[in-house]
């Protein structure tokens, strides 16, 4: 793994902590082949790392370290009230790993976790199980790519693959990927799915090289979703979070022009639009981690113990960027948070 | 600054030279030597003693989180791989007393080795190698980073050893630990000096002048505490957006408050003042 900043920092991934209870499981086995030259340090509980006092989520994100763990909790939870459940009824969330490879200024995760090193948990069997368990009672509309983004650890975790083998046997499960990898590469040779939505966040290229840092630009996503497209994926497409920043009109109209211009209204599923919002302690946690940031310095309004952009910008970022994609999408395809 | 806590003298040696370290007399608890950017300790044997000296230094030093602690000394290793006279980071250490295992952030590129630390209440013999679940064996290294890690980030704290024995029985002299240290002291004052400066505090938003401004409000105004908290919260937000924030302020060191009704009315137009976008 490169490491995106000074010489003097260890790698991402340079040590591997790997719980004792799940040295044995073939997906430990399996990642750690592709790590070859990192210390493997074994540990109780993935807790002992991730959970430490005193930690500096800044300086761990300049060199992130990998866990390898088992979760014993709930496995899947139900969808949080910030997020679209684009109409489905029974909207949950699973979580197999935490934390990015990317460092988006204004991720959520940096107020929800006191490390920025990766948990990822091995124990992917016992979240299958747990679905199968809720597909008895209903159907079931699951983000598998929460807290995280999946697609850009495909090569190391191959879970993606893996879920979709999943829901091949299950009529009444759909899931959401949802990314800001161009790692499409890493599934292009599955067979699409109905049932498998693969959901691309877009962001105009100035703001994903000055917020988005790690993660792949405009263009190579817009490429990721061209390919999927080309091999008959149906993508969703998320404008979500729309940041309020200086030039922000022109940014999102070139942004959304050249994404139709790419991608036809015929092989997208939906559009999904969303102003930037969080809960009001995480946003505590992150001004508090990152107190230079120019994104978090706007002035919030809380409602409802979540902080966004007051009801004048609110309307004017989502009511310019709904009306550029009406120009492009149906209206019945297109959700606003 | 760069605290080194050492157990013993004959550890402290290499680096009171190549630092040109003077004794502070004014401390008598403990031997206690600095310069302007680094302190040494000499905590003695045990960890009573170490984790005594890291809370001294912590309160005497008034160190803060940008500080870094480094523990050096020698270890026996029950892996003999490790050649006598190896330095060895350690990147997991285990307290043989209580179980607990600590583990310190690896952020930093360095060039020794890695290894488990366990540290013993006493001395580890042939006898007890069985049950050493670490690769090297001190007395000291878990009381350090379990005391400094209270008050610092994981990633400022370090345990470095030099193997010095194979827990063989080996008796070793002062003059051959002072020796076995002095070899590495080169490399490990080198990388030292590398990470000192790694993760220096970030300047303050609000400067001295903002802070006068601040303060000249708060007083006039007479605001309450939670007042002059969202005060200083706006000041910084509004300054990360706009740089000028003594214009923003101006207007309002010259109005004064007699009434709770007259501060609440004012505080709303500066709140109004330092959200404005």
């Amino acid at each position: 793994m490169k490491n995106l900043y000074s010489s003097l920092n260890l790698c991402s991934f340079s040590h591997i902590y790997v719980e004792n209870g799940v040295t044995e499981n073939e997906n430990t086995k399996r990642i750690l082949s592709k790590f070859k030259s990192s210390n493997v340090i074994k540990i109780n509980h993935y807790k002992d790392v991730f959970c430490r006092h005193n930690q500096d989520f800044l300086v761990q994100k300049k060199s992130p370290k990998l866990i390898l763990a088992r979760n014993y909790g709930n496995l899947i939870y139900e969808g949080a009230r910030v997020c679209d459940d684009f109409g489905n009824e029974h909207f949950y969330y699973t979580s197999s790993i935490m934390n990015c490879l990317y460092n988006c200024e204004y991720c959520y995760l940096q107020g929800v976790y006191s490390s920025a090193n990766v948990v990822l948990f091995v124990n992917l069997e016992d979240v299958f199980k747990k679905v199968e368990s809720i597909l008895k009672k209903h159907s079931v509309y699951l983000c598998i790519s929460y807290d995280t983004d999946l697609m850009a650890f495909e090569n190391i975790t191959g879970f993606i693959r893996k879920w979709i083998q999943f829901v091949g046997k299950h009529s009444n499960l759909k899931i959401e990927i949802r990314t800001k990898s161009s790692n499409f590469k890493s599934i292009e040779d599955i067979v699409p799915q109905d049932n498998v939505i693969l959901a691309w966040t877009l962001s105009p290229e100035e703001i994903c090289r000055k917020y988005e840092i790690g993660a792949p630009g405009f263009k190579y996503r817009l490429n990721s979703i061209k390919n999927a497209v080309d091999r008959g994926w149906k993508v969703r497409v998320c404008f979500d979070p729309l940041l309020y920043v200086h030039n922000w009109e022109k940014y999102y109209k070139n942004c959304v022009e050249d994404t139709f211009r790419i991608i036809q209204e015929e092989n997208i599923q939906d559009v999904s639009i969303g102003v930037f919002r969080i809960g009001k302690d995480y946003l505590k946690n992150m001004e508090k981690i990152n107190p230079q940031s120019l994104l978090l310095a706007y002035p919030f309004k809380t409602a409802d113990g979540t902080c966004s952009y007051s009801e004048q910008h609110h309307k004017l970022l989502v009511n310019f960027v709904y009306d550029l994609v009406c120009k492009y999408v149906k209206k019945s395809k297109v959700f606003v948070q | 600054m760069v605290f080194i806590v050492t157990a013993l003298h004959c550890e402290a040696k290499p680096f009171i030279e190549k630092f040109a370290l003077k004794k502070d007399n004014s401390i008598n608890k403990f031997q206690v030597f600095k310069n302007e950017e680094i302190v040494l300790i000499v905590s003695k044997t045990g960890s009573i003693n170490m984790a005594c000296a890291c809370a001294y230094i912590i309160a005497k030093f008034e160190s803060t989180q940008y500080d870094t602690f480094i523990n050096i000394g020698v270890c026996g290793s029950k892996d003999r791989t490790f050649q006598i006279g190896t330095s060895v980071l350690c990147n997991k250490i285990i307290d043989n007393i209580t179980g607990r295992d600590f583990y310190p952030d690896m952020i930093f590129r360095h060039p020794f080795k890695e290894a488990c630390l366990e540290s013993f209440a006493k001395i580890v013999d042939q006898n007890y190698l069985e049950k050493v679940r670490g690769d090297i064996v001190d007395m000291e290294g878990a009381a350090f980073f379990k005391a400094v890690s209270i008050f610092m980030p994981p990633h400022r704290i370090y345990s470095l050893k030099i193997v010095s024995d194979y827990l063989d029985g080996t008796k070793l002299t002062a003059e051959k630990v002072t020796a076995l240290i002095y070899e590495k002291s080169d490399e490990i004052c080198s990388w030292i000096q590398d990470i000192e400066h790694q993760c220096a505090k970030s300047k303050d938003i609000l400067d001295e002048k903002d802070m006068d401004y601040i303060n000249e409000i708060i007083c006039n105004f007479n605001l309450s505490v939670s007042m002059q908290h969202q005060l200083k919260k706006l000041a910084k937000a509004y300054k990360v957006r706009n740089d000028n924030l003594i214009l923003a302020l101006e207007p309002f060191t010259q109005i004064y408050c007699k009434t709770k009704y007259e501060r609440k009315m004012y505080f709303e137009k500066l709140v109004q003042q330092l959200e404005f976008m």
